[in-house]
């Protein structure tokens, strides 16, 4: 072959100038070698094309794709590519015409979206509302809450946390003086229906008449008042709580003996929607539903048919019920002016307007006709509007019975709204108010038809829409006149249950009017309606932060987190406990406190049982001669609401002092014996049972700090040493005892570690220099940061190993327990707290301060080393 | 304190006193109270005399004495250009007996107890004052009465 080019080499060079003249000799001569050639013998032309065939082919896709996943004129170098190629395709270099035509056909633009004006129109607002909602529960004042209010997610449901403008002072104020608005319509509602007996019985199973009033207590069984009480698990009281319920019977004034054994009777329990599946499923068991789809969560109503042919039906009104809850003086005022009484007689409308009205085919039947047609219903309506005129002119809501049920049916507010939102102002400058007379707070001032579901369902469905209102308000010839719509108007069944604000014991502390008000039941699809007339009234609005900080103050329990015994309070818990964790851990160590120097064990978390049990520990070794403690350690946690326990214990920790003498006036005492709270406590009965089964118990206590400071959550409540209490008696102005400073044991090797980051880091940067180094020591580094960091976390974990063994010994005082909650009490000017603590070690607190008036303890807080003292008081 | 007229069993019910009821509240009334502080209580009386020549002050039970306390607290500082109108009354109270046990009945008990009424005024004229405080005794259990006439 080389000897063939050779010879052909002269000729071929010839054409190279290349011009038409040659070409046709060109091909000439090349026809010529072809015929000329020699046939190759030593390569099999297919073979080898098939050989390497593959690999040319993936040769050519790689090249055809060079630039990756782009465009055409995205694969152009640099220097060609031209402003807004994509736009205009003449801009692409020809010979890519082709291909880019071909791309853009197959990419479609992006619908575009529509616009705002029609995003925002009624009808699509609506539906794209709804889609929202399916994920997660809103209540119906969800719109007008997430315009003002920080929003989150909670017990299934989008709920309103705390306005957006600055108002925390504002809100007590509002408590104090004024009016404030919480929608709880989030708190679900359960319908048991059956013979009064059989619902009691079946009941009986979740209650215990230990803690207080029961579902069978007289004073609520007529109706006239709402009873509120803790459940628990079936048949398993003192452990395992559900949480706090608040209940109602129906009214039914027409039974001559509403106690009667086989009356048909219905009874409403409402609850907090985070126990409301426990409450359902565990009612559900009460009455022998045994099997899983039986009391399904998801099923709303179950009839259970009991053995003696006796029905139960169970109905869940869960979201078919609104509630609002007003708290401070001014309640009353603002519903006095919100709530009209509608008027229950036919009325007379003009002829024009009737026409109109018959014209619209949505209401048929008038409820309102039917019910209140008997003269028993009008002389019961005509004693509530009686009631309700008394009542709306006391200047507060605590003026009224506690707990008082008052049923009304009102006009719709929306045609009452005032054209201005404004404050009222008091309306009766001249009568003086009596206190109200008893005799008028009979059974059939509670009778409502709310309580008919057929009702509420008529009332929905013929409800007027906010549009057509309107649209009739237009047709006024003088704009701004009240509509009046007659018979077409809704007739609303309301429900008021009045609530008495503080607790009984903290009552004597503060105002004892301090947060009562009313908690106002509507049908559900009026909410919106009632919520705009109140707010135009000059109710202030709260969310969770504002209903918990009234709590606080109250001295009442705010479910589901301040029940930490029940399975949804150690749910709550312990997602706010990984929640600070988390929020602690993104801080970088120099920004955080260090809790091992602070010496708290569990900075996020309650450790109750430890403490619980270290307690009874030391308990037992100081006076096992004395009494007998039931052995044993509990496997649940349980809170004490055994309601004489508390008292006594109470009457011990009010007035130590005080009780010592009491009671050795009473009981012939030894004089020579030493007084002690225990030995009197130990002389009673239930003293007894206290001390030999309780002592493993919880109990909520609320703390008044004494000077400065704010008790914080997870803070520690501790037991004062006698020195303590001997300063403080010295100096009234003594702010508290300090924590010494405690050793942290990994803080040197920490301080190593850190050191040699550091020198490994600098190295790596000065290796970034020399280039063949750099791999090697990056690789370097690396394992020696992963070693670091395994080290790092062996000796963090190592402390807290050490640490937990001793939660009494953690700390030089002595832990007695944890603070749930605190926050500055705007009413005294000082720091406030709520939290649990041992009984064992309450008891002991007293036996340390019987020669006190009243006893103190020590709190810290996480972030501190001062103890503060406060005074220390039960909540019964 | 205690509730007069009727016997209860402590372990049965426990007491919960509800508000009194009140007189109207006007701009001018000030309701006296053993909590607030008394400095204050003085201003605030002080300010309101200064505006409009007139504040009615109400004291209940233990805070009687605290209401003429600052009345005459009111009348030194006037320096014999304020006259004090006094009138004494009784305000029915009601306390609810809440039951512990489930047999229980809800009970109220009422008692009376003594409140005054203050009316502090500056009198421009000798006789102008005199009429005030005739019509005061002449309207007897309201001193809101006389108040909304002047």
């Amino acid at each position: 072959m080389s000897r063939k080019r050779k010879l052909e080499d002269p000729q071929s060079s010839l054409p190279t100038p290349g011009g038409p003249p040659y070409a046709k000799k060109i091909s000439f001569n090349q026809k010529q070698i072809y015929k000329e050639a020699v046939p190759i013998t030593d390569i099999k032309v297919s073979s080898f094309a098939e050989h390497r065939a593959i690999e040319i082919q993936a040769m050519t896709e790689l090249v055809k794709d060079t630039g990756g996943n782009h465009t055409a004129f995205q694969k152009l170098p640099r220097h060609m590519r031209r402003r807004a190629m994509s736009h205009n395709i003449k801009r692409i270099p020809r010979r890519l015409h082709a291909v880019a035509k071909q791309e853009l056909s197959k990419t479609k633009a992006p619908g575009k979206r529509p616009s705002r004006r029609h995003r925002r129109r009624p009808s699509n607002l609506l539906s794209e509302y709804e889609r929202r909602k399916r994920k997660i529960g809103w209540l119906e004042t969800h719109i007008w809450h997430a315009k003002r209010f920080k929003m989150v997610e909670k017990w299934g449901y989008r709920l309103a946390l705390h306005p957006n403008d600055k108002s925390i002072r504002a809100c007590y104020r509002a408590v104090k003086h004024h009016c404030l608005l919480q929608d709880v319509s989030f708190e679900a509602c359960i319908e048991l229906k059956g013979p009064r007996q059989t619902v009691l019985d079946g009941l009986r199973h979740l209650t215990s008449s230990d803690t207080g009033l029961t579902f069978a207590a007289k004073i609520t069984s007529n109706g006239t008042r709402q009873g509120h009480l803790t459940l628990y698990t079936m048949d398993s009281y003192p452990v395992k709580a559900i949480g706090p319920v608040t209940y109602m019977w129906r009214a039914q004034p027409n039974d001559k003996d509403p106690e009667s054994v086989s009356k048909l009777n219905t009874l409403w329990i409402s609850c907090h929607p985070s126990i409301y599946n426990d409450v359902w499923n565990e009612v559900q068991k009460c009455f022998g539903a045994q099997r899983a789809e039986d009391y399904n969560s998801r099923s709303m109503e179950s009839t259970l048919v009991l053995k003696d042919e006796e029905k139960v039906t169970i109905k869940s009104l869960k979201d078919q019920l609104v509630k609002f809850r007003l708290f401070g003086p001014a309640s009353n005022l603002i519903l006095a002016e919100t709530l009209k009484l509608a008027d229950t007689e036919i009325s007379k409308v003009s002829s024009s307007e009737r026409q109109e009205v018959v014209e619209n085919p949505k209401r048929k039947s008038f409820w309102w006709k039917n019910y209140y047609s008997s003269a028993d219903m009008k002389q019961r309506f005509a004693k509530q509007s009686e009631l309700w005129s008394k009542v709306s002119k006391c200047q507060s809501p605590s003026e009224a019975p506690p707990n008082c049920i008052l049923a009304l049916t009102v006009r719709d507010p929306r045609l009452l709204l005032p054209p201005k939102k404004n404050k009222v102002k008091t309306t009766n400058f001249e009568s003086v108010t009596q206190a109200l007379p008893m005799d008028l707070f009979d059974d059939g001032i509670a009778c409502s038809p709310l309580w008919e579901s057929c009702i509420r369902e008529e009332l929905k469905a013929t409800k007027f829409s906010e549009q057509e209102l309107n649209l009739m308000k237009s047709k006024h010839l003088v704009p701004g006149t009240p509509l009046e719509l007659g018979d077409m108007e809704s007739r609303i069944p309301i429900v008021l249950i009045q609530r008495p604000g503080v607790w009984n014991s903290v009552a004597s502390q503060t105002n004892p009017s301090h947060s009562s008000g009313w908690d106002l039941m509507i049908p559900s699809g009026f909410a919106m309606a009632f919520w705009v007339a109140l707010v135009y009234r000059g109710a202030r609005v709260g969310g969770i932060r504002e209903a918990k900080s009234i709590c606080l103050q109250a001295g009442m329990l705010s479910p589901p987190d301040d029940y930490p015994d029940s399975r949804a309070g150690q749910v709550e818990l312990k997602t706010e406990c990984e929640l600070r964790e988390a929020k602690h851990n993104r801080m970088p160590p120099a920004k955080r406190p260090n809790f091992v120097k602070l010496g708290f064990v569990s900075p996020f978390s309650f450790e109750f049982e430890k403490l619980t049990k270290e307690w009874v520990d030391k308990w037992c070794c100081a006076y096992d001669s004395k009494c007998e403690i039931k052995k044993g350690i509990p496997k649940d946690l349980s809170v004490m609401r055994n309601l004489k326990m508390l008292r006594l214990m109470q009457s011990s920790s009010k007035n130590p002092k005080g009780y010592c003498k009491d009671r050795s006036k009473d009981k012939t005492f030894n004089n020579n014996q030493e007084q002690s709270v225990l030995m009197k406590i130990l002389s009673t009965e239930i003293g007894r049972t206290l001390i030999s089964e309780k002592l493993f118990s919880l109990i909520p206590v609320r703390l008044c700090i004494l000077q400065r400071g704010v008790p914080a959550t997870y803070g520690h409540i501790c037991l004062p040493s006698q020195e303590d209490l001997k300063v403080l008696d010295g100096d009234k102005t003594f702010g508290g005892p300090f924590e010494p400073k405690h050793k942290d044991p990994g803080q040197a090797a920490r301080k190593e570690e850190r050191k040699e980051r550091l020198r490994l880091r600098k190295r790596k940067k000065r290796g970034k220099g020399k280039k063949e180094k750099v791999v090697e020591s990056s690789e370097d580094t690396k394992e020696v940061q992963l070693d670091l960091e395994v080290k790092l976390e062996v000796s963090e974990e190592n402390q807290g190993g050490k640490e937990v063994d001793s939660l009494l010994k953690s700390t030089s005082r002595d832990i007695i327990g944890f603070v749930k909650s605190g926050d500055f009490d705007l009413a005294t000017g000082q720091g406030l707290g709520f939290g649990f603590c041992s009984v064992a070690a309450l008891l002991a607190l007293i036996e340390n301060q019987k020669h006190r008036r009243f006893c103190l303890a020590l709190v810290r807080n996480p972030t501190s080393l001062q103890y503060r003292f406060a005074t220390i008081s039960l909540l019964v | 304190m205690q509730a007069t007229g009727s016997q209860f069993d402590e372990e049965e019910y426990s007491l919960r006193k509800r508000l009194p009821p009140r007189l109207p509240l006007r701009p001018n009334d000030v309701y006296v109270s053993e909590r607030t502080h008394f400095k204050a209580q003085e201003n605030r009386c002080q300010k309101l005399l200064d505006s409009g020549n007139e504040v009615i002050i109400h004291g209940l039970g233990k805070a009687v004495n605290r209401a003429i306390n600052l009345a005459l607290q009111l009348q030194t500082l006037g320096a014999g250009t304020v006259q004090l109108a006094t009138q004494t009354s009784s305000v029915e109270i009601t306390d609810d007996l809440i039951p512990e046990t489930d047999e229980g009945e809800a009970r109220t008990s009422t008692r009376t107890n003594s409140a005054i009424h203050i009316r502090v005024f500056r009198a421009c004229k000798e006789e102008e004052g005199q009429q005030k405080s005739e019509s005061m005794d002449q309207t007897g259990t309201s001193a809101a009465a006389s108040s909304s006439k002047s």
